[in-house]
């Protein structure tokens, strides 16, 4: 049996976004999820995948699991360590970049996301990090993949700041604000299913759903009417060789058991007397 | 002149160059973090500074949390993969600082105008978004969106800033200013570049001659600085490329045991801001509480790169006659 029997849903998630990148693809990342995603990918389907970071560094080869961006083991063995202007203005701008992974904590049904805040931008309620490179990212990556948790409050019918625009108002909207042609968001990889966007309206629908996951709960959780895909699936479960790849890249569970390896740096700084 | 010694302590060059109300870009996002002049601005008790850097970490956490900051242009902040940026969250919630969002690239573009000497740098994103149509501070100084002069197309013109002080850190330098750099430099190069007083803290003081046999590792040459001063661990918890790792684990102690309540913060700054004098007391600190293994663990095996042949030239070698 080729399909793993035991996974978490993080881990669903990894092998849906490493699914998404094809062999010989360049690969802009930031933090969280994608990261794996992209090691699993180039280590299974694409093995010739090459992952710019925006720090910089492009084509890396490290020896561990970096925990984001700028992690200094990517520098050593790399094809390229520069800064940020040349990932950004030489490889992202002139369109020479296929992939973006972004997240933020709302989406509309045309893809545009918000990373910033919630409320008023100069007297938010809630205020979060903020674009980074996302912006860029989702303005010039030819697919933009947006990775997030589903619940209601992040699928919005409107969001409170557009950080990273997505398809702005549908059709062509976001062409005539002046974005490149061939770009825009791709997929929005969630807990609950792959949504993708359909090809003259733009509209976010869902296109396959996660093992064990029901249709109205997916539905309870999105601000609008949802549509589906005429030919919707449930989403293909991670490979045996997935799954332990995946476990292998997060030795210490920095990714995937955050509860736990809070505890065990808690209990050092306990022991020597820190906290 | 020329030959005359930049090289001073930190609490000198923070005294000297840094005063309230300026405009000052940091380097701040973990490669190379200026830690100890950040913890220095903070013992000072600078205020109603303006920090530009594109991504600042649990830097500009720490100086908003100790008052130092009063508005802050930049493109994302928080305590990197380790947790939220609490203090920076809170202010800009309670209206305590006032923040302008660019992109990362945004941001970026704006340090390499202000480097450059240029009014604006043009650049194809910033559009469709909030980032465009939401001002801060800066209000309608903050970019703009032009027709292409040749094209017709629609460009974005960010506005370029001259801080009144940038604060770097690096691998080494010599006692003229001389900085070099290596590993992934993400907006570090413009923000220095852009500064009008430039301070930089070195893991190392390196004779000329060393600066000289590597000009290719050179960020900006000497005439452009006017403090060096030795600091090593500067970056802590932070890595430099070659000298130490990140500390994740200090790291992940303060995004998310320290950072989000005001007593425990208070008692984080008291221990490793108020309670040192310095860098090399905060070092000291560190082997004392946690062990001399402790520290020592982040430094990495060497990795050298092969040594490249420039070449030696004269008149022989112009190959005439």
């Amino acid at each position: 049996m080729k399909y793993a029997e035991d996974y978490t849903l993080p881990e669903l998630m990894i092998v849906a976004c490493a699914r998404e990148i094809r062999d010989r693809e360049t690969v802009l990342i930031g933090v969280g999820l994608p990261l794996l995603g992209a090691m699993l990918a180039k280590r299974t389907h694409a093995p010739n995948s090459k992952m710019a970071y925006e720090t910089g560094t492009f084509d890396s080869a490290p020896t561990r699991t970096p925990f984001s961006v700028v992690d200094p083991d990517l520098v050593p063995r790399a094809v390229h360590a520069g800064q940020l202007t040349d990932v950004m203005s030489l490889y992202l701008q002139r369109g020479f970049i296929d992939i973006g992974f972004i997240g933020g904590a709302q989406v509309d049904k045309y893809g545009n996301l918000n990373s910033t805040c919630i409320g008023n931008y100069n007297k938010p309620k809630v205020r979060f990090p903020g674009s980074g490179g996302a912006h860029d990212f989702g303005t010039f990556a030819r697919r933009s993949l947006i990775v997030m948790v589903h619940e209601k409050r992040r699928f919005v019918s409107k969001c409170d700041y557009i950080t990273t625009p997505g398809f702005l108002l549908g059709g062509d909207t976001r062409y005539e604000a002046g974005l490149p042609e061939g770009t825009g968001p791709a997929a929005v990889i969630t807990t609950t299913g792959v949504f993708r966007f359909a090809a003259d309206s733009k509209e976010m629908y869902l296109d396959s759903i996660h093992p064990g996951v029901t249709l109205e709960s997916v539905r309870e959780r999105v601000d609008w009417d949802l549509k589906l895909s005429p030919d919707l699936q449930v989403t293909e479960h991670p490979t045996k060789e997935q799954v332990c790849i995946v476990r292998e890249l997060d030795p210490d569970g920095f990714f995937l058991r955050r509860a736990e390896y809070a505890k065990k740096i808690h209990l050092e700084a306990e022991k020597m007397g820190w906290h | 002149m020329t030959n005359e010694s930049k090289i001073m302590t930190m609490k000198e060059a923070i005294g000297r160059f840094v005063h309230n109300g300026m405009t000052v870009y940091v380097s701040a996002v973990w490669a190379n973090q200026a830690s100890a002049a950040a913890h220095e601005i903070i013992r000072q008790g600078k205020k109603d500074l303006t920090f530009i850097e594109s991504s600042p970490g649990e830097i500009l956490d720490q100086m908003i949390g100790a008052g130092c900051v009063k508005r802050a242009i930049l493109s994302w902040s928080a305590n990197e993969a380790f947790g939220t940026g609490y203090r920076f969250r809170r202010a800009v919630e309670k209206g305590i600082i006032e923040v302008e969002d660019y992109s990362n690239f945004g941001l970026t573009a704006k340090l390499m105008a202000g480097a450059m000497g240029l009014p604006f740098m043009p650049i194809l994103s910033q559009m469709g978004s909030s980032i465009s149509e939401e001002k801060g501070f800066l209000g309608e100084n903050k970019l703009r969106h032009v027709p292409c002069p040749f094209t017709g197309k629609k460009v974005t013109l960010i506005s370029g800033i001259n801080p009144e002080v940038s604060i770097i850190h690096c691998q080494r330098g010599d006692k003229e200013g001389n900085l070099q750099v290596w590993g992934s430099l993400f907006s570090m190069k413009w923000g220095a570049l852009a500064g009008k007083t430039i301070i930089a803290s070195v893991e190392e003081i390196v004779d000329t001659e060393t600066i000289r046999r590597n000009p290719e590792l050179t960020l900006l040459p000497g005439f452009r600085v006017s403090a060096v001063v030795h600091e090593p661990w500067g970056a802590h918890p932070g890595h430099v490329f070659g000298h130490y790792d990140d500390d994740r684990w200090f790291r992940y102690n303060y995004a998310n045991f320290f950072a989000d309540d005001d007593k425990k913060f208070k008692q984080f700054t008291d221990e490793w801001i108020y309670g040192v004098e310095n860098r090399s007391e905060y070092v000291k600190h560190y082997i004392d509480k946690f062990g001399l293994g402790r520290l020592n663990r982040m430094k990495p095996k060497p990795f050298y790169s092969d040594p490249i042949n420039y070449g030696s030239y004269s008149f022989d070698t112009l190959n005439m006659g």
